[in-house]
C-alpha cells in the first residue's frame, strides 16, 4: 500500500439494516441503469448525517428518498421526490441540505418534508451531477459537481457557496470529485477523486481565489471505484471510504496511514459519519446491502456544522 | 504507493541550526503570503551544497539570503538581496549558481556577495518561478520552472541550459509542480520531483537533445507538500526529500524503498546533500525549524559536479 507500515485493522458490525418494506426489488431506475451499468439495486444508501436528536439521516439515490433512522433503529421516509439525492449534510439551523445528482443543491425542511431548490445552476447552466457537500464552520458550503468526469474527461468541479449566496468554482479539472472535507484549520480542502484513485488537497488562501498548488495528498490503489465519502476526526485524521474495496483508510494529518476499517458486509462502503454516545463511533453506509455499519474508534469525530452553536458571521454584503 | 515492505528507519540529528541573530521576526514577504499563508517563518532554508573546503551553502528563500556554514558550524551571511533564492549548486570551477524563484538563474560571488544575472528569461519571456537546478558531468544545467503550477495547471517546465549558457532548451512543459531534479548515473534519465502530483517522474534524455516517454517512476502519498529536493547515491539509488512528511525516502536504482530517513525535528524536509566522512552522511534542510539535519547512510553519495577533477 504505502511506504509506511500497514495500518491497524478495525472491524465493523451491523448497526441498522434497511427494512424489506423499503426495498424495491427488480425496479428500474435511470440512476441504476447508468451508474450501475443496467443494475437494479433495491436501494443505494449514502450521505449519512446525524441530527442533534441522534437520528441518522441517509439518502437513497435511485429512488429520490431521504430516510431517517431513529436511535432505536426505526426507519422513516422523510421525503420522496423526483431526484437523485447523493450527499446530505445538516445546517445548524436544522435544514437539511442535499447534493442531488439530478437537480443540484436541494434543501429539505424536516418539519414538513418539503424539498426545495437551494442552488441548482451556475448562472443558467445546470450542474453536471452534484455528489457530496460539506459545511465550513462559517456556513460556507463546499460541494462537488462530479457528473461523469473521469480520466478521459477530467472536468469535474468543486464549488463553494457562501451564506450570502456567492458561488465560486474552486477547480474545474477534477477526475470525478466526490467526498470532501476541510482540514482542522479550514485552510485546506480534501477532495476524493474517485476515478484517479487519489485524494487531492486544495489550499484555501485567506484572500480566496484564484486557487493554486492543488496537489495529490494520497495515491490509493485497487477497488473498482476509488475514494468516496470522507470525514475528519477531532485530531485532524482523515477518513476515506474506498468504495468497491470494502475498506475505509484513516490517515494522520500528514498522511501517514493509521487505521484500516474493514467492512463486515459488502464492498461498497460509500460514506460515513461520526455518532454514538461519545461521538467515537463511525456509522458507514454499505450501499450494496442497504446496511449501516458501525466501528468504534480511538478518536472522537470532528464536530459537524449541524452541531455548532456559534452565531452566524455577519454577511459581507 | 509501494507494494514493497516498509523501508528501514534511519535516524537524524540536528547538525546545526540557523543562529538566533539570523532569524527574522515579523517580516512578511510576498513569497510568504503566497506559499506560507497564516505562518510567520523566521527563515526557509533550502538548496544545501558543499564546496570543496567542506563549507555548506544554503539559501533562505523568503528573505533573499545565502549563508555559508563552515565545517565547525560557523554561519556567515554571504549575501542578502532582492530575490527568492530557492536552489543552489556549485560549478566545478567554483562559481555558485542559484535558481531564484523571482529572478531566474543567478551567479553569486562568494567573496563579495555580488549577484550577477545569468539566465533571467526564456527569450524575452519571464519564468514562472524557478525552483532547483543540477549540473550534469558536462556542465549543462538542468533546472525546474515551477511557479504555482499544480494539478489544476500542469504547465511546469524543465529546462536545460548549455555549459556556455548560450543554448536554452525546454524539455517538458506539462508538469504539475516540477521541483528537485537529478540525473541517473549514466545521465540518460533525469529524475524529477513533481510535488503536487506527489510523484517522481523519469525524463529520458535522447541523443538528439530531446525527450520522449516521460513517465512516472514513483508514487508517494501524504505530507502537506510532496517530493522536493533529491540526490543520487553512488550506486544509482535515489534520495527523495518529502516536504511536509518529515522524512527523506531512499530508493534503490530500481525504485524499491530501502530507507526512511526520519526528521528528529520538523516536517519540512526540503532538500539534501551528501557530505561528511567518505561522503556517507546526508545533510537535510528542515525548513520549518531552520535546522540542518545529519544522518549516516550505508551508502555514499555520488560525487557532485563541484567536486569533479
Amino acid at each position: 500500500m504505502s511506504l509506511f507500515p500497514p495500518p491497524q485493522e478495525i472491524e465493523t458490525t451491523v448497526a441498522f439494516e434497511l427494512p424489506a418494506s423499503l426495498r424495491r426489488k427488480n425496479t428500474y431506475s435511470e440512476w441504476g441503469q447508468n451508474n450501475q451499468f443496467g443494475g437494479q439495486p433495491d436501494s443505494f444508501l449514502e450521505g449519512p448525517s446525524f441530527d442533534r436528536d441522534g437520528n441518522l439521516w441517509v439518502v437513497n439515490i435511485p429512488f429520490g428518498q431521504i430516510l431517517m433512522v431513529s436511535p432505536l433503529g426505526k426507519w422513516t421516509v422523510a421525503a420522496e421526490y423526483d431526484g437523485n439525492p447523493n450527499g446530505l449534510k445538516i445546517h445548524r439551523d436544522g435544514q437539511i441540505y442535499i447534493a442531488d445528482y439530478k437537480n443540484g443543491i436541494m434543501r429539505l425542511d424536516p418539519s414538513n418534508g418539503k424539498v426545495s431548490e437551494h442552488r441548482t445552476r451556475i448562472r443558467t447552466e445546470p450542474f453536471r451531477g452534484c455528489n457530496d457537500l460539506h459545511f465550513g464552520t462559517n456556513g460556507d458550503l463546499y460541494f462537488t459537481d462530479q457528473g461523469q468526469s473521469d480520466l478521459q474527461r477530467p472536468d469535474g468541479r468543486v464549488f463553494r457557496l457562501t451564506p450570502d449566496d456567492h458561488l465560486e468554482c474552486l477547480i474545474d479539472c477534477g477526475i470525478s470529485p466526490n467526498g470532501l472535507v476541510l482540514n482542522r484549520n479550514e485552510n485546506m480542502l480534501f477532495v476524493g477523486m474517485t476515478r484517479a484513485c487519489q485524494v487531492w488537497n486544495i489550499p484555501l488562501p485567506p484572500d480566496g481565489g484564484p486557487y493554486y498548488k492543488i496537489g495529490v495528498f494520497q495515491h490509493l490503489s485497487g477497488g473498482p471505484g476509488g475514494p468516496d465519502g470522507m470525514c475528519l476526526d477531532n485530531d485532524g485524521n482523515l477518513y476515506v471510504t474506498h468504495v468497491g474495496l470494502g475498506i475505509i483508510w484513516v490517515f494522520s494529518p500528514t498522511g501517514i496511514p493509521l487505521y484500516r476499517i474493514n467492512s463486515c458486509r459488502g464492498a461498497k462502503m460509500t460514506n460515513l459519519a461520526f455518532g454514538g454516545p461519545d461521538n467515537q463511533s463511525v456509522f458507514i453506509t454499505e450501499s450494496d446491502t442497504g446496511t449501516i455499519l458501525r466501528a468504534e474508534m480511538p478518536h472522537a469525530g470532528s464536530r459537524m456544522y449541524s452541531h455548532t452553536n456559534v452565531p452566524y458571521p455577519q454577511s459581507k454584503a | 504507493m509501494s507494494l514493497y515492505p516498509p523501508p528501514k528507519d534511519i535516524i537524524t540529528e540536528v547538525w546545526s541550526k540557523i543562529p538566533k541573530k539570523f532569524q527574522k521576526e515579523n517580516v512578511r514577504t510576498p513569497w510568504i503570503a503566497a506559499n506560507k499563508f497564516g505562518m510567520e517563518p523566521h527563515s526557509f532554508l533550502e538548496g544545501p551544497s558543499f564546496d570543496r573546503n567542506g563549507n555548506l551553502y544554503v539559501v533562505d528563500i523568503p528573505f533573499g539570503r545565502i549563508f555559508r556554514i563552515s565545517p565547525d558550524k560557523e554561519w556567515t551571511l554571504v549575501t542578502e538581496y532582492d530575490g527568492e533564492p530557492n536552489g543552489l549548486k556549485i560549478h566545478k570551477d567554483g562559481r555558485i549558481f542559484v535558481t531564484d524563484y523571482k529572478r531566474g538563474i543567478l551567479k553569486i560571488d562568494a567573496s563579495t556577495g555580488n549577484i550577477t544575472p545569468y539566465c533571467e528569461r526564456w527569450r524575452v519571456e519571464s519564468f514562472k518561478g524557478v525552483n532547483d537546478l543540477v549540473f550534469d558531468t558536462m556542465g549543462n544545467i538542468y533546472f525546474t520552472d515551477q511557479g504555482l503550477t499544480g494539478m489544476h495547471d500542469p504547465t511546469g517546465r524543465v529546462f536545460r541550459l548549455s555549459e556556455d549558457g548560450a543554448q536554452l532548451d525546454c524539455l517538458v512543459d506539462t508538469v504539475p509542480s516540477p521541483n528537485g531534479l537529478v540525473p541517473n548515473l549514466t545521465e540518460d534519465i533525469i529524475y524529477l520531483a513533481v510535488t503536487r502530483a506527489n510523484q517522481v517522474w523519469r525524463v529520458p534524455l535522447l541523443d538528439d537533445g530531446g525527450t520522449a516517454k516521460v513517465g512516472i517512476f514513483l508514487h508517494l502519498s501524504g505530507g502537506g507538500g510532496g517530493p522536493d529536493g533529491m540526490a543520487l547515491d553512488a550506486e544509482g539509488g535515489l534520495l527523495v526529500s518529502h516536504a511536509g512528511n518529515g522524512c527523506v525516502w531512499h530508493f534503490d536504482v530500481m525504485g524499491e524503498p530501502k530507507h526512511r530517513i526520519r526528521s528528529c525535528t520538523g516536517l519540512m524536509t526540503t532538500n539534501v546533500a551528501f557530505g561528511g566522512l567518505g561522503n556517507k552522511s546526508l545533510f537535510i534542510t528542515e525548513s520549518h525549524s531552520g535546522a540542518i539535519l545529519k544522518a549516516d547512510l550505508p551508502v555514499a553519495g555520488k560525487t557532485m559536479y563541484s567536486h569533479m577533477n
